[in-house]
């Protein structure tokens, strides 16, 4: 029986394609978040009372940033958990290796993103509109209207969001799978940090949040995601070669 | 040529020594059937073959590569057990379809006509299969997936009498129409004694017998006797099974006696009769010599 | 600011339970029973058909929005070139006291009676603006209240103050405009390339500016007034 040498490229190919069979609840998780930030966007929104001279203005205000961090959540929890011992183990039933399993992730974690992104963006303008017929046009008031460049500029920017989440998910994840002493202490950190307000959460935060130019916004991003995923690989390797 | 060699081939688990300096040879296209009890090494020396272990020290090559992290063997390689961890978002049908995408010589067509014969729903889940439905779809996996390589680690496990019957046949019929090299692990000769083409039994981490299935029918002989006379003629350490059918009456196996020890034998009245390969594997994988009846003797 | 403190809760909870969604989620067990169906296996089943309609409500939905929400007039804002050239004819249309012309909105007109005796304006800089001109032939007194034209919602909820002539004082009344609106904003991303903070979304003094009211006094060119700023 003659030998068959895939090559590497159509392997990922494969495997990716694998992956958007084998890993659905990825999709299911993804619409019930944004499911139920849009009803909670719904229900209540950020509203400010602000007084100019004689005129006093409550704002409510209607954005889909909830639906934004919540599917940023999302990102982040699929990137950690896309390369967890079930998936390896059945990753391996089929033609695999080291190198080709983790770009199929990858590649795997770009499509779904992007699904995310076009999700999160559109259940945004739903939100919108959802309110404003609601309210009626006497009262809803836009603060500022889309232009074709600024909606590609936010569905570009979520989207490199996203993979950023994504990839720094991903990189905890191999992380925490060392073992279990290290996946006790990732977590008490990371939830200690976040939730007593550690200023360095909101320095990293800010490093990307309140860059204002897009080229540098992108470098950081691009630079970022590549190093996660780097060292995810690299720490999977370790572990794995080890057993 | 040589799909599969081992050169001194070790493996632990931390202080358990599972194979030890393992050496083994498997030539391209014949079925090898690979015999051990349980904790023998069989599943351990049968995963480092698809590369999913690393041997602590040692030489494995599979089609002259290291099949570690190796697309080339994993291509080329199947691995079935009863176990099989498929993701549990997939049904049937979608797990066929990506294995026709990930294999080459897939048979899409030998694996439909498998899925019926065996009744197989394709729209429910692999985890609501029965534990032997399981098992079967696995085999038809391995089956229909025709890799040059094909690895059953105890594939049988929970299929009903009929079902094993059948996939021996099945398992047979197709190598013969597609031959290629299968490699098939059981804890029991018995029923693959007919389809294997090659022996390999294992025992506490070696391999103590590799051979052609011919060559090893007569790989030993029962003697049947007085044991004191039956001891004098064959040395201790060449005995495989020893049982005491009264005080000095024993049936004894041994490996291959010389002609003259035959003589020997026949005339100090000692009936010599052959040993089934099936019993024969049972006896080589056995802890003791005596088996369970050593557990019982007083001492 | 309740409502704030509410919002944050919510925020708060529901952050709560999507960890523990998403840890519940990436949790999964290995091995379900045997002959147990799966867990959500509904949306597995129908992933695609699902995920096909969901993405479709949401594109029939955002077009929608790009057709009948995006084409409203947006609440201007002080930095862009519409504001700054609304301003500039607002300003010459001031300076010449045009009131006809487009970048003026006007509020009220109101005609007065003029008094005896010196008129005295008083008012409050802060919240409005008055100037006082002297018009020849003019009979009585005219008084009207504007705004730039910024043609929203707002402006056209704005409410006229009350004004009077007492003792030879003309007072202003001080009429506040309450107005409750749900506001759409741009997503965070492009705030954040606007360079705005994650939080600010309007920018306080730019309103004030924007939706500053002013009073022109007209008066007959023989009465004699004494205005002054408080």
């Amino acid at each position: 029986m003659s030998l068959n040498s895939p090559s590497l490229k159509s392997t990922v190919i494969k495997q990716s394609k694998y992956k958007w069979m084998s890993y659905k609840s990825a999709f299911q998780s993804l619409i019930v978040v944004q499911i139920i930030s849009i009803l909670f966007t719904l229900l209540g929104a950020a509203s400010g009372t602000s007084s100019f001279g004689l005129l006093q203005l409550h704002i409510t205000y209607s954005t889909g940033d909830v639906i934004l961090f919540f599917t940023f959540i999302w990102a982040f929890f699929t990137g950690l958990s896309i390369d967890r011992k079930e998936n390896r183990l059945a990753d391996q039933i089929f033609v695999t290796n080291q190198v080709s399993r983790h770009l199929a992730n990858i590649v795997f974690l770009i499509l779904i993103n992007l699904v995310g992104m076009v999700t999160l963006v559109m259940a945004g303008f739903a939100i919108k509109l959802i309110i404003f017929w609601y309210k009626g046009p006497d009262q809803f008031l836009l603060l500022s209207s889309y232009s074709t460049s600024e909606l590609l500029l936010v569905l570009g920017m979520v989207f490199l969001y996203l993979t950023l989440l994504s990839s720094i998910g991903y990189a905890i994840g191999s992380i925490v799978r060392l073992s279990k002493v290290v996946k006790v202490v990732v977590i008490t950190t990371g939830v200690a940090l976040v939730f007593l307000g550690d200023e360095r959460v909101g320095q990293i935060i800010s490093f990307y949040g309140s860059e204002s130019s897009i080229v540098w916004f992108i470098g950081k991003v691009l630079v970022s995601s590549f190093l996660a995923f780097g060292l995810a690989y690299a720490i999977a390797r370790q572990s794995e070669v080890r057993s | 040529m040589s799909v599969v060699t081992c050169q001194n081939v070790s493996k632990q688990f931390g202080s358990n020594s599972v194979l030890k300096d393992l050496n083994v040879t498997i030539q391209e296209n014949s079925i090898t059937g690979l015999i051990g009890r349980n904790g023998a090494g069989k599943t351990t020396l049968l995963q480092m073959l698809a590369g999913m272990l690393a041997p602590t020290s040692g030489n494995i090559r599979v089609f002259e590569e290291n099949p570690i992290d190796n697309l080339k063997v994993s291509a080329n390689t199947i691995f079935v057990d009863d176990d099989l961890v498929f993701s549990p978002e997939m049904k049937l049908y979608e797990i066929l379809s990506s294995a026709e995408m990930f294999y080459d010589n897939w048979d899409s067509e030998f694996a439909n006509r498998l899925i019926r014969y065996f009744g197989f729903q394709t729209g429910v889940f692999h985890d609501n299969l029965s534990k032997g439905k399981a098992s079967t779809f696995n085999a038809i996996l391995g089956l229909a997936a025709r890799t040059p390589l094909t690895i059953f680690d105890e594939p049988t496990t929970g299929m009903d009498y009929s079902v094993r019957q059948d996939f021996y046949r099945a398992l047979l019929k197709d190598y013969m129409n597609h031959p290629r090299t299968i490699i098939i692990s059981s804890h029991l000769l018995n029923e693959l004694e007919s389809i294997l083409e090659d022996i390999m039994i294992i025992k506490d981490g070696t391999c103590i017998v590799h051979e052609p299935m011919e060559d090893f029918k007569t790989y030993a002989i029962a003697l049947s006797g007085d044991y004191e006379k039956i001891e004098k003629v064959v040395n201790e350490s060449r005995i495989i099974h020893r049982r005491f059918i009264s005080s000095n009456h024993a049936y004894v196996v041994v490996k291959e006696l010389s002609g003259s020890e035959q003589d020997c034998l026949k005339q100090l009245g000692v009936t010599q009769t052959s040993v089934e390969p099936a019993e024969l594997s049972m006896y080589l994988t056995n802890e003791t010599k005596g088996g369970i009846d050593d557990v019982f003797k007083q001492s | 600011m309740i409502g704030d403190i509410l919002s944050q809760f919510i925020v708060l909870i529901l952050a709560v339970f999507t960890i523990l969604l998403f840890v519940k989620l990436s949790s999964k067990k290995t091995k379900p029973i045997k002959g147990s169906s799966s867990k959500g296996s509904f949306f597995i089943s129908r992933r695609n058909q699902i995920l096909f309609v969901y993405v479709g409500a949401l594109t029939v939905m955002s077009v929608l929005y790009f057709v009948i929400v995006n084409q409203q007039t947006p609440l201007i804002n002080a930095e862009s070139s519409e504001y700054r050239e609304l301003n500039e004819h607002f300003q010459e249309a001031k300076q010449g006291q045009n009131l006809e012309d487009e970048s003026i909105h006007i509020v009220k007109e109101w005609e007065m009676n003029k008094p005896s005796g010196p008129l005295s304006v008083n008012y409050n800089p802060f919240m409005y603006e008055v100037n006082v001109n002297q018009v020849e032939g003019l009979e009585n007194i005219r008084v009207t209240q504007y705004m730039r034209n910024v043609d929203n919602q707002i402006q056209e909820q704005i409410k006229p103050f009350k004004l009077n002539i007492i003792n030879n004082e003309f007072v202003v009344e001080d009429v506040q405009t309450e107005i409750t609106l749900r506001a759409a904003t741009e997503e965070f991303p492009v705030r954040q390339i606007k360079d705005k903070s994650l939080f600010d979304v309007i920018d306080d003094d730019e309103i004030r500016e924007i939706y500053k009211q002013h009073i022109l006094i007209e008066v007959p060119a023989e009465l004699e007034v004494e205005s002054m700023g408080q």
